[in-house]
């Protein structure tokens, strides 16, 4: 958590502590209102907001919590402290058995799933009368008592649940400022990317549905013992979408807008039901969906979302206009070039001289191996029956034609795309099958052809991701060992600033990734594939795109690499490009291996210069296509 | 009556309430393979086509009752589009959605203004006593269903496979950029997709009327469903979705003869299953069984 969150933090606190003694029966009871639905919706801004996944059916939470609670402490007399500790039990248990299985799927199946167990939730309410009292439900609900003292006058309990809320937002603040929510946000932007960086993708969403799950339990259970009367009317879909407009209405980007969203929303359908007095349940229903709607149309940041953009105007007023991000990149020297780059990286890599000159000697050793590897698109044979070697320490080009299956090999290594037949394997794992995140823990980084950030994200934040992915955090170790985790936090960002150095970033860590140039967009991303600290790096087509000096400097970069040690493969079009860097060049067309061997043989081979339409000149010094002629390397 | 000789009944029943989910699934199919929108709203079309029949019956005969019905239904399709879904369709996917979880609280609040919370009834559209299939009875209104249903869908199928138009829509729905690069206008086609969804959504509900009452109420449950429908059919496949349909209304209808409890749970229930079922990669586990032996022998040498 940030300074001057911290501070918001501690003065919100105090400043909802204070409201009893200001504050009359009525205006209390609205607060209690506004304080138990803020708890609600900071699950939905995690969720929603950060992770980009949306449940319907957060009020079959709040009904969980509120009837296991309300249920355990009425009919079996047990404290409500336990049956609050028992509620949030269950309701975890109901999260994990509709999260896991919907939450496998790409897509946005948790919102019809979420839907329909909120409509089971309430048919259930009506239909079990045995348990929950059918419509008219049951009431005599015992009161949290503290020594003695029992919370049931209202000044007590908007103080009881003033420190609720502070727990609560708390927890949202450092799970959304910490590495879960960077990892969410990450998910959210590039579900894909996130996972090729050894993001369990699957893994982070449902933690997060789980803390949604948690928070609207726990208000759940405090609207029982404060109201102490439940029936099924307060849990049905109109609440659920009600959370969902709050959550929307104060903004999505940031927990303050659960507090913001749940307190407009309250005092203007109080505002509204004393003015107009009319007004019926079915009007405020109408209203909350047609402001959903207007909203997500018009004004989808919400008051968060304006307040920060009028921040950022007070601020720019204030300061001179900082210079924009040069697009001439040959202006900005890559950090590399200085002589403490190398040493930088050696130290990254956690290797001295004496691994490197074993690495060395060990050159023989198979580092990752596909045998028989096929891949079908329908009918399309994109891969058949290709064997690779590749040797620790190998910089080994793929070329070929266009359709020959270049990509396909890199998408098989990584697991995004299923080989039919075949094995593959690296340093003794097998990796065949395995989904994307587990390839990458293993050792395995890429970049894409189609540069694939997170766009919304800093140049820090999409290092950082990748420095952290395979190490989530549990959340109680945020919370329990908060020192700890702010200190590694730091180390982390000074390792990620320095990984931005070496690839010539530095200037722009602080910049949304998507706003950068296009040769800067791939030098980040091989910064991302790099803080995976891999034992082969996949490098799809990173020279295309990019003008001479760019190119020059991304080839001066993987040659740094490759003199760490690292073993590198590269897809690449460009003729000078490979020539001038591979050890090793693989030539495919169709599908199949056609040759390998040193850039000279490959020059020389008849089947590859078959293969290149017959024509020898091409596979001169002229690259394949008249476009990306550049200058030579 | 021993339980076995119920079940052509449910099974009867199964089909009668299974073609009215086949119809809602397949308007969710053709809006989603088109705009990419998982549209709640949905079955709030269901509900209004029903209730509009009804109320348009008391002063006009049936047929154009119904047409009338079908024809205004389609029109408020095309008018969400344009007013709620156009202007926000640069915005994720996931806004979308809750755009249309908007939509459908604002169609029920306003059906409910309107209609209030009692059901109503629609006279069965041929009077006459149900005919006897096996021990099975099928009432006429439910061969009315079957039977315009039925018709509705190989109207739909004739119109995406013979009709300009309805190729089109269905290239729009495969490559949206190609299509624009051929001069189609994928903007145009999701306004096509909502009012034709909204309008065969619209004709499912005057059809059931007869039988199930209309309620301002019952679009959400019959949208549900219809979802639970088309995703079992694969989500952009039409047939599927018609299929996936009946399969569910037979379920259900099953179901629910063996425990009245169980009707709710079914669909949420069979929806976990496909949904569990399609994420089994099923290539990836053949290879899997297929080269388990090879893997072991490859090690071995």
């Amino acid at each position: 958590m940030r300074r001057h969150q911290f501070i918001l933090w501690v003065l919100t606190t105090v400043g909802f502590l204070l409201t009893p003694l200001v504050l009359g029966i009525y205006e209390l009871t609205v607060l209690d209102f506004i304080m138990l639905r803020s708890i609600a919706v900071l699950g939905l801004v995690l969720l929603t907001g950060l992770t980009g996944q949306v449940s319907f059916g957060q009020a079959a939470f709040v009904a969980l919590g509120a009837y296991t609670s309300g249920i355990l402490s009425t009919r079996y007399g047990l404290s409500p402290w336990l049956s609050l500790v028992i509620a949030l039990v269950v309701v975890a248990i109901a999260a994990l058995l509709v999260g896991i299985p919907l939450l496998q799927l790409k897509g946005h199946y948790l919102a019809l799933g979420t839907l329909a167990l909120g409509l089971i939730t309430s048919n259930g309410l009506v239909e079990l009368h045995g348990l929950t009292g059918g419509p008219s439900g049951f009431g005599n609900i015992p009161a949290f008592s503290v020594f003695g003292l029992m919370l049931t006058d209202p000044p007590t309990y908007t103080a009881f649940l003033a420190l609720c809320l502070a727990l609560s937002l708390g927890l949202a603040l450092l799970v959304a400022d910490g590495r879960l929510g960077r990892l969410a946000r990450a998910v959210r932007e590039n579900e894909l990317t996130a996972e090729c960086l050894g993001v369990h993708a699957t893994g982070v969403k449902l933690q997060m549905f789980l803390l949604a799950a948690l928070l609207s339990g726990l208000s759940g259970v405090l609207y029982a013992h404060m109201v102490r009367f439940l029936n099924p009317t307060p849990f049905d879909f109109t609440t659920s979408v009600m959370l969902l407009t709050m959550a929307v209405v104060g903004g999505m980007t940031s927990p303050w807008g659960a507090l913001l969203g749940a307190a407009v929303l309250t005092v203007l359908t109080e505002a509204l039901r004393s003015s107009v007095p009319g007004t019926t349940a079915e009007q405020q229903v109408i209203l909350f969906g047609a402001l959903l709607v207007l909203l997500l149309i018009f004004w989808p940041q919400g008051v968060v979302g304006a307040l920060q953009r009028i921040a950022a105007r007070l601020r720019t007023g204030l300061r001179r206009p900082s210079p924009p991000i040069a697009a001439d990149s040959t202006a900005q020297p890559p950090g590399f070039a200085s002589a403490d780059g190398g040493r930088w990286l050696q130290a990254f890599f956690g290797q001295d001289k004496a691994t490197a000159q074993h690495a060395e000697a060990e050159k023989a050793t198979t580092l990752l191996q596909l045998s028989k590897l096929t891949c079908r698109f329908g009918g399309l044979l994109a891969l058949d029956q290709l064997d690779l070697t590749v040797p620790l320490g190998a910089l080994l080009a793929i070329i070929g034609p266009n359709g020959a299956g270049k990509t396909t090999v890199f998408n098989a290594i990584t697991g995004i795309v299923q080989p039919v037949v075949g094995t593959m394997m690296l340093d003794g794992h097998v990796l065949t099958g395995l989904p994307p995140y587990r390839i990458a823990r293993y050792g395995i980084a890429r970049t894409f052809q189609n540069v694939e950030l997170f766009p919304q994200m800093t140049c820090l934040e999409n290092v950082l991701v990748a420095l952290e992915a395979d190490a989530p955090q549990h959340f109680w170790n945020m919370v329990l060992r908060f020192r700890q985790t702010q200190q590694q936090e730091q180390e982390a960002q000074a390792q990620a600033r320095q990984i931005l150095a070496f690839v010539g970033l530095e200037h722009a860590q602080g910049t949304a990734a998507g706003d950068l140039p296009l040769g800067q967009q791939r030098a980040l991303e091989l910064a991302r594939a790099i803080a995976r600290r891999p034992q082969v790096l996949l490098l799809d087509e990173p020279a295309s795109g990019l003008n001479p000096a760019e190119r020059q400097q991304i080839a001066t970069l993987i040659q740094h690499l490759h003199a760490q040690g690292l073993t590198i493969m590269l897809v690449e079009h460009a003729m000078d490009f490979v020539m001038a860097l591979a050890n090793t060049i693989v030539v495919l067309n169709r599908g199949q291996k056609i040759a390998e061997g040193t850039p000279e043989a490959i020059r020389q081979d008849p089947a590859v210069i078959a293969a290149y339409l017959g024509n020898p000149e091409q596979l001169g010094s002229l690259p394949p296509l008249a476009s990306r002629s550049g200058g030579a390397t | 009556m021993e339980l076995w000789q119920q079940v052509p009944q449910w099974i009867i029943s199964g089909i009668t309430v299974g073609t009215i989910y086949g119809l809602v699934a397949l308007g969710f199919v053709v809006i989603y393979s088109v705009t990419r929108v998982i549209n709640i709203a949905q079955g709030e079309f269901v509900m209004l086509g029903a209730m509009l029949t009804i109320t348009l019956a008391n002063s006009l005969p049936l047929v154009p009752a119904i047409v009338l019905a079908v024809l205004a239904t389609a029109a408020v399709g095309a008018v969400i589009e344009r007013v709620a879904l156009h202007p926000a369709r640069r915005a994720a996917t996931v806004i979308l959605i809750m755009i249309t979880v908007g939509i459908d609280i604002v169609l029920r609040g306003l059906a409910l203004i309107i209609w209030g919370t009692q059901p109503y009834a629609l006279r069965p559209f041929t009077p006459g006593p149900p005919i006897l299939i096996g021990t099975g009875v099928i009432t006429r209104q439910a061969l009315w269903v079957i039977g315009i249903a039925l018709v509705a869908l190989l109207v739909c199928f004739g119109f995406f496979r013979f009709t300009l138009l309805g190729m089109a829509l269905r290239a729009c729905a495969a490559n949206p950029l190609a299509a624009r690069l051929v001069g189609i206008k994928p903007e145009r086609m999701a306004l096509l997709a909502w009012a034709g969804s909204a309008g065969l959504a619209a004709l499912g509900g005057a059809v059931i009327a007869p039988i199930t009452f209309g309620t301002s109420a019952m679009g959400l449950d019959l949208g549900l469903r219809g979802f639970v429908a088309a995703v079992m059919g694969g989500l952009e496949s039409p047939v599927g979705a018609v299929w996936g349909g009946l399969v569910l209304g037979i379920l259900e209808s099953v179901g629910a003869g063996l425990s009245s409890g169980l009707k709710d749970v079914i669909a949420f229930f069979v929806l976990l299953v496909v949904l569990i079922l399609r994420e089994v990669n099923v290539t990836r586990l053949a290879r899997q069984l297929m080269h388990r032996p090879q893997a072991r022998t490859a090690g071995g040498q």
